[in-house]
């Protein structure tokens, strides 16, 4: 459970990788939590600049953007040196809005290899309870778009929390990266992968939401999973809401106000409670329970109390998280794979005088044959011969017209 | 996310939304579910649930809405219950389809619908009412009810939409104490005069 991500996964020092310190100024005034590693993928459209390596950005060309999109990866990089970074680079390539379309998006990874798989799980739930909220914060339209999918909105089979916990992080690789928070780099890169913003030239607006991201982070590494269990269970009144919100993001939480936060917030903590659900005695094991002990006492159970507490559990949706094709692919590969077949050895068969003399008829027409390929077969000879560095020998059995060729 | 048809946009256009679903809502009329049957290059082929065919021309304006489904449980006529979702995954069709949504019967177990237009049409529109279906279920008429977009009873269970966490049985409700809370407000949202208990951890 102490384990940290990086010790999990075997990734290296990113501090190797890291943007230097010396190259933007510090804005820290205004970072929710300035030391956090964060690295950025920015998608612009109609890019004017040349493709090359500035000031800690790498591009390359993305398939889902038009009209010469590219995507600028940033070094990984501290908080409090993005603003001053974005604003350079905005600044130096001319990016106003009119390189957004709502094909673009703005991705946020935030370092978790010092995260504790608890730490992790703490993440996970906290992001969860203000999902929903965090979509506030961003365009509406991000809430529909395939690639950016809410896990509120989507059905995921994997119990999160006990995964986490009880070190089964493996699991992990079948996440599905198009979700809004994408824990599939987890076991990439050792970062979380926030896809929720659009695609963006102001600064302040993208400050605004690493800030809250910032947040996020920081109450998950102080606050232990059983402890925000309880504050879920707690949890009812709308002072408590406004609390519990207060206490994650701080200054920033005027930031997530809608109309409808505290339902929104609400939706969240069932939403986060649901990934508790897992081992937990629910209306079907009672009945099972309830079966098992009528068919100790010898009575047979109602079929409807047994169809309910057999086979009724939550509907499973194999291929709702798999979309790695290559895996699927691998999966399909071996399981149509050649089974090996033993091949029978021949029996040794003694030959008669007779069965000689046909086999060395056999062979004498053989080498009559062979003489017509003669060429080719004493070309390769040379050129085997080269190569060892023997000498050539010419060839006597050529046909007519054809002549050994010394190739060396 | 709002599209239409134009001279310069029919690859994409067709790449994307044949053969989903959205509303064709042409401006001052109520959007009308609809499937997109085929795109070509001078018009959108499109019919209705009730199977009556439509065409809108390229570059008539005409937008088509394309929205997700909203995580939920539905009611439906034969006493069965739906629930929808969405799948996050690589695609490239936007609009409700088979790649970026699913729908199951909680009902009966196991069993996996395709994304079919009667069934889209029942998520979206043409579900039994939550109130209705209450009505129902109290009167005998119904087995398996959905008391609002997250909470069913089927037969003895209760579930959070497709997760069991609790039991039913003649008028009380014994659910797992994490949900004590929301389940007891959905009772008392819906005026049923059922008790919640907590089952013993």
């Amino acid at each position: 459970m102490s384990e940290t991500v990086r010790e999990l996964i075997g990734h290296g020092d990113v501090r190797r990788i890291m943007l230097s310190d010396k190259v933007y100024k510090v804005t820290e005034a205004s970072c929710s939590s300035p030391e956090t590693i964060i690295g950025l993928e920015l998608e612009i459209e109609s890019w004017r600049g040349r493709a090359q390596e500035f000031q800690g950005f790498d591009f390359t060309e993305d398939g889902s953007l038009r009209n010469m999109g590219i995507e600028a990866i940033s070094r990984p990089t501290k908080s409090k040196f993005v603003e001053n970074l974005l604003s350079t680079f905005f600044k130096n390539f001319e990016i106003t809005d009119g390189n957004y379309s709502e094909r673009c998006s703005t991705h946020v990874h935030v370092n978790v290899l010092d995260f504790t798989l608890e730490q992790l799980a703490s993440l996970a739930l906290i992001y969860q309870v203000t999902e929903r909220l965090l979509f506030g914060y961003v365009s509406p339209e991000r809430k529909s778009n395939i690639f950016c999918v809410p896990w509120c909105q989507a059905d995921s089979k994997l119990d999160l929390v006990s995964i986490i916990t009880t070190g089964k992080w493996r699991e992990l690789k079948a996440w599905s990266k198009y979700t809004a928070l994408n824990l599939l780099a987890v076991t990439q890169r050792g970062t979380v992968e926030y896809r929720h913003l659009e695609g963006s030239c102001d600064v302040q607006h993208i400050m605004g939401w690493i800030n809250l991201l910032g947040c996020l982070h920081n109450y998950a590494k102080e606050t232990p999973v059983e402890k925000i269990k309880a504050v879920l269970l707690d949890i009812n009144t709308s002072s408590a809401y406004d609390m519990f919100l207060q206490s994650v993001f701080g200054k920033h939480t005027s930031m997530l106000f809608t109309p409808d936060y505290r339902v929104d917030l609400e939706a969240g903590v069932i939403d986060a409670k649901l990934l508790f659900t897992k081992g937990l005695p629910t209306g079907e094991n009672v009945l099972r329970r309830y079966v098992r002990a009528m068919e100790q006492a010898g009575l047979m159970p109602e079929a409807n109390v047994m169809f309910q507490a057999g086979l009724r559990p939550e509907v499973v949706q194999e291929d709702d998280i798999v979309d790695d094709d290559d895996e699927r692919e691998e999966e399909y590969t071996t399981m149509f794979a050649p089974v090996p077949v033993a091949i029978p050895t021949r029996p040794e068969v003694r030959m008669t005088p007779e069965m000689e003399l046909q086999r060395d008829a056999v062979l004498d027409n053989l080498a009559n044959t062979q003489r017509f390929f003669t060429p080719q077969r004493q070309a390769n000879q040379e050129l085997n011969a080269a190569v060892a560095g023997q000498p050539i020998q010419a060839t006597t059995n050529a046909p007519r017209g054809v002549r050994p060729r010394n190739r060396w | 996310m709002k599209d239409s048809l134009t001279s310069s946009n029919y690859r994409d256009f067709r790449q994307r939304y044949e053969g989903v679903f959205g509303f064709f809502s042409p401006e001052g009329k109520k959007p009308l579910l609809v499937c997109l049957l085929s795109v070509e290059e001078t018009k959108v082929n499109f019919m209705d649930v009730l199977g009556v065919s439509y065409h809108v021309n390229v570059n008539s304006g005409i937008p088509f809405d394309f929205l997700p489904i909203e995580r939920k449980v539905v009611n439906i006529a034969n006493d069965d219950i739906l629930y929808a979702c969405r799948k996050p995954a690589r695609q490239w069709q936007r609009g409700v389809c088979a790649a970026n949504t699913s729908i199951v019967s909680l009902c009966v177990p196991n069993r996996r619908l395709g994304v079919m237009f009667n069934l889209v049409a029942a998520v979206w529109n043409t579900s039994v009412p939550y109130a209705i279906a209450i009505q129902e279920f109290l009167a005998g008429m119904r087995k398996n009810v959905a008391l609002d977009n997250r909470f069913s009873i089927i037969g003895e269970s209760v579930y959070l939409y497709n997760t069991p966490i609790g039991s039913y049985e003649s008028a009380t409700l014994k659910v797992i104490s994490l949900f004590k809370q929301e389940i007891s407000d959905t009772i008392v949202r819906n005026n049923l005069k059922f008790k919640v208990e907590v089952i013993n951890e």
